[in-house]
């Protein structure tokens, strides 16, 4: 996906995007023409990041990124999480591809009721606004934040333990004359300290990823070094944990994933029978004896729509008719998974497009990349194969991050969890061009060397939690 | 250890290294691996349409054009350019573009004629020319090739409700949203409840699609549209408005929205408007439907030679749809019907689309035509069918109210017109007056009204 941009755009362009049908009809026709498919950029993950944090070496920093391609001049109706949508960032501290540690996001909007308006405006904001509470902030998103047990994680209704709630979203950067004293100082009051050491952020942040899409995209022109994701946002769930907090009981090898769920429920919703609707088969027009009896419920358990963990698996690894079925999986499950590591799609390309002598299949280079962690770096004992971004949180941080991570001998990048300088397209087409020790003969040039040319973001990050760079505004998207 | 730091390290010796000391870990001052030099980067490309973005505009359509000139044995490139083609339908109402789909489809049918996402195409294309047995079948073919296909589960949802397989289709469509509720699934369980009586669940589940998104901007407008028709339905005159509002928010002037905002004004008296905003619907996209709405405002008008024009254009469109392989017998039967227009073909075409359809909207429009061909008896038959599900809808309704009536079985005519004006007092320009005078008509209810079978 860019990455799970990526997803979105995988299943839209590719297949999904078609909503195909006919016009619709009207009051003349039956067929209703629904659209055949759904992105839901919403719950659609971009990236994910997880990282002993730089400043506070004794805490790790998990970033989840949401919706996709962001414009900055996005008003009136401003990008904001989804009040349906469950997020969670899932960790396995253990090895055995189970989430023994949950953390959980619940959305809810609202218009502002101290707003002067009265509830009168959908307006973003009706003045200039200096602080999270304050009356001109029309549109407010808050959040409650929850841990989840193993065992809760097993019940379709997904309740965990509260750790806060009422916390705020920060808001959408409208711009310039909306923040008379700066965006950011806003944004700021976002941050919270919600107890046990923990720090939250949620709102619109720069996207920090960077890759060249857009000559990607371009057939005829190809690769020229352009980050086509400069001057987009994304929405950034960041959570700063103690590491204590994380440590499984073997060692300090965690497995972390995003995921996002939406409510599934009864096509039909039941109706209370004791209220005695007459549905009489033999009779004439059974439904015209007066009000619907109620009540009616829509009711049902979280189903599972999308799922991240280390970049670009979903495009390099998962190929497109399986990526619903991706989206849907669980890591005790990835087995199913194998085969597509050990013979990736994107090797055959690079191939065949770039000409690259690649290591033959089956890939077992591949399977403990993305499968196992590599031993002696991130792979927990006896671990239970599985696609997650593994982290060893005993690696410090590098006061000198290499944008290549452990391929450009830094240990504490990706993929030994992953920073948000590293290039995880430049890795990710290295390590699949078998460009690593794991197979010296082809960790040669060209194959070493391959890349998208762009090699850093946009925007510098921040030397502090959430650390992703300040969202664009119209005025420099 | 200097060694790891200073050369590359074997592969070999690091497992040795780390199955001896399993749980001694590199420290982070030392290179797990060595790359000593940040070597300038060279070109890769990945497989461009996983990266296409989406659109239908030329330049999106144009680029999937290449992309098939340059790989011309690519079937998901030939897909991809249909699937846009299919949109562009959607977002124009050119019905020339479902003849270039077929060609795309039969063109990537030589590359694999059973590829998944190729079939789906193709029953989505049968779907939207109303061919819905064929829809089905090819529905069931895609999802038997691939079971994780939801666009497949919409194929075979749609096509099993429009063949009138209700329970079935309720089964399909439950399991497709419990495995993936999203824009396509929620919107479809709108459309069930909303057959099955329970239009505000209805706009439960269409304010979850939309809350969802689509790819699309379109995909947005015609989920407040549903939303706003929902409303309207039950007499929510205002509130439809602010449905349609939001749908041209969404996409500037959306030809469904303002039909919708038509359908408003018309409401409202605001019969100029109204006719406008038919005019401005029906230049944007042709559609039969607003023309007939067009024509019947302005026959209420008075303008009884422009409403003819409107009525005409009708009949021009249905030739342009039917020459692309699009089937639109039951619309045009119902309009002949209402308009008291070439009776017996209107109720031959009733006939045909039901044998091919046999749905409860296809029963409703087969007993309307029936009633207005003097056949009674019958038309009470379908009339019972169309309603078979519960569904409250005023003018199916208004339908079997009339029915009845005519059958002289007046406590339902009068329950059925009751219940239709309650619903909905603006459902039928066309026939809300007719529906308030029969029912006066009929006079009052007696003590306790006797259900007929």
């Amino acid at each position: 996906m860019r990455k799970l941009t990526l997803a979105t755009f995988t299943l839209m362009a590719l297949f999904a995007l078609v909503v195909g049908g006919a016009p619709r009809q009207a009051k003349a026709s039956s067929h209703r023409e629904a659209p055949f498919i759904a992105t839901d950029p919403q719950a659609d993950a971009t990236d994910l990041y997880a990282f002993v944090s730089p400043d506070k070496p004794d805490t790790v920093t998990f970033i989840a990124n949401y919706i996709p391609l962001e414009i900055a001049a996005a008003g009136p109706n401003f990008y904001k999480f989804g009040d349906d949508v469950l997020y969670e960032i899932n960790i396995d501290n253990v090895g055995d591809a189970k989430d023994h540690l949950t953390f959980q996001w619940r959305f809810n909007s609202r218009l502002n009721p101290n707003n002067p308006a009265g509830g009168n405006t959908f307006l973003y904001n009706t003045g200039p606004v200096n602080s999270l509470d304050d009356p001109n902030l029309n549109q407010q998103q808050f959040y409650s934040l929850s841990t989840l047990s193993y065992q809760q994680t097993l019940d379709p209704q997904r309740k965990g333990t509260v750790i806060k709630d009422k916390l705020q979203v920060a808001p959408a950067n409208v711009g310039p004359v909306s923040y008379p004293n700066g965006y950011e100082k806003v944004a700021k009051q976002a941050i919270y300290d919600v107890g046990n050491g923990i720090k939250a952020f949620a709102g619109p942040r720069d996207d920090p990823f960077f890759a060249d899409l857009g000559g990607i995209f371009d057939l005829l022109q190809g690769i020229h070094g352009v980050d086509y994701l400069k001057g987009l946002n994304v929405h950034t769930l960041a959570l700063q944990v103690p590491i204590s907090m994380l440590k499984g009981p073997n060692d300090s090898i965690i497995g972390v994933r995003t995921t996002s769920y939406r409510h599934s429920f009864s096509v039909l919703r039941p109706i209370n029978a004791a209220a005695g609707t007459s549905n009489n088969p033999g009779s004439s027009i059974h439904i015209s004896e007066g009000p619907v009896p109620s009540p009616r419920t829509s009711s049902g358990p979280w189903v599972q729509i999308s799922r991240l963990d280390s970049p670009l698996v979903n495009e390099v690894v998962i190929p497109l008719q399986d990526k619903n079925r991706w989206n849907g999986s669980f890591p005790q499950n990835d087995t199913q998974f194998l085969s597509y590591v050990q013979n990736p799609e994107v090797a055959g390309l690079e191939h065949a497009i770039l000409g690259l002598n690649v290591p033959p299949n089956p890939r077992a280079d591949l399977v403990t990349i993305f499968l196992t962690g590599l031993p002696g770096l991130n792979q927990p004992a006896n671990v239970v194969p599985s696609s997650q971004l593994r982290l060893n949180m005993a690696i410090p941080p590098s006061p000198t991050p290499n944008r290549l991570g452990v391929l450009g001998g830094d240990n504490a990048g990706y993929p030994n969890g992953r920073r948000l300088t590293d290039d995880a397209i430049d890795i990710s087409l290295q390590a699949v061009a078998g460009a690593t020790p794991l197979t010296p003969a082809f960790d040669v040039p060209p194959n070493n060397t391959v890349g998208d040319m762009v090699n850093a973001n946009d925007l510098p990050f921040k030397s502090n939690f959430p650390y992703a760079a300040s969202p664009h505004d119209y005025t420099n998207q | 250890m200097t060694a790891l730091a200073t050369h590359r390290v074997s592969w070999k010796w690091l497992v040795a290294f780390a199955t001896v000391a399993t749980l001694v870990l590199v420290p982070s001052a030392i290179a797990y691996w060595r790359r000593p030099v940040d070597r300038p980067a060279q070109p890769a490309l990945f497989h461009p349409l996983a990266w296409s973005r989406p659109g239908t505009d030329d330049a999106a359509l144009q680029t999937l054009q290449q992309q098939i000139k340059a790989k011309p044995n690519d079937i998901v490139a030939y897909i991809s350019l249909a699937n846009a083609y299919l949109q562009r339908v959607r977002e124009t109402g050119d019905p020339a573009f479902y003849a270039k789909t077929d060609a795309l489809l039969k063109q990537a049918a030589k590359l694999d004629p059973l590829q998944p996402q190729l079939l789906t195409s193709e029953g989505v294309l049968a779907l939207a020319r109303h061919d819905f047995a064929a829809g089905l079948a090819l529905g069931k073919k895609a999802e038997a090739m691939d079971s994780e296909n939801p666009r497949a589960y919409g194929v075979v949802t749609d096509g099993e409700i429009e063949m009138g397989q209700y329970d079935e289709a309720i089964k399909t469509l439950q399991a497709m949203i419990d495995h993936r509720p999203d824009f396509s699934s929620y919107s479809r369980v709108a459309y069930a409840r909303e057959l099955y009586g329970d239009p505000e669940g209805a706009i439960e589940a269409m304010q979850y699609a939309i809350n969802a998104g689509g790819p699309v901007p379109e995909n947005t407008a015609w989920g407040y549209v549903q939303l706003g028709n929902l409303q309207f339905g039950l007499g929510h005159v205002d509130e439809a408005g602010k449905q349609y509002d939001l749908a041209i928010h969404a996409r500037d002037q959306y030809p469904a929205a303002l039909a919708g905002q038509a359908r408003v004004a018309t409401a409202k008296g605001q019969l100029e408007q109204a006719a406008t905003l038919y005019g401005q619907a029906f230049d944007r996209m042709p559609l039969p439907e607003y023309a007939i709405a067009h024509g019947d405002v302005l026959a209420k008008l008075g303008r009884q030679a422009e409403a003819r024009q409107q009525y005409d254009l009708v009949t021009v469109v249905d030739k342009l749809l039917t020459a692309n392989g699009v089937n639109i017998d039951l619309e045009t039967a119902l309009f002949f019907a209402d308009h008291d227009l070439q009776l017996p073909e209107s109720l031959a075409r009733a006939r045909a689309a039901y044998a091919a359809r046999p749905s409860v909207t296809a029963a409703d429009g087969l007993a309307w035509t029936l009633y207005k061909t003097g056949n009674m008896q019958e038309a009470g038959r379908y009339a019972h069918e169309a309603l078979k599900l519960g569904t409250r809808d005023a003018l199916k309704l208004f339908h079997a109210g009339m029915i009845a009536n005519a059958l002289g079985q007046t406590g339902e005519a009068r329950t059925d017109l009751q219940t239709a004006l309650a619903l909905n007092p603006n459902f039928s320009l066309l026939y809300q007056d007719l529906a308030r005078t029969t029912l006066q008509g009929l006079g009052p209810a007696p003590a306790s009204t006797p259900r007929s079978k």
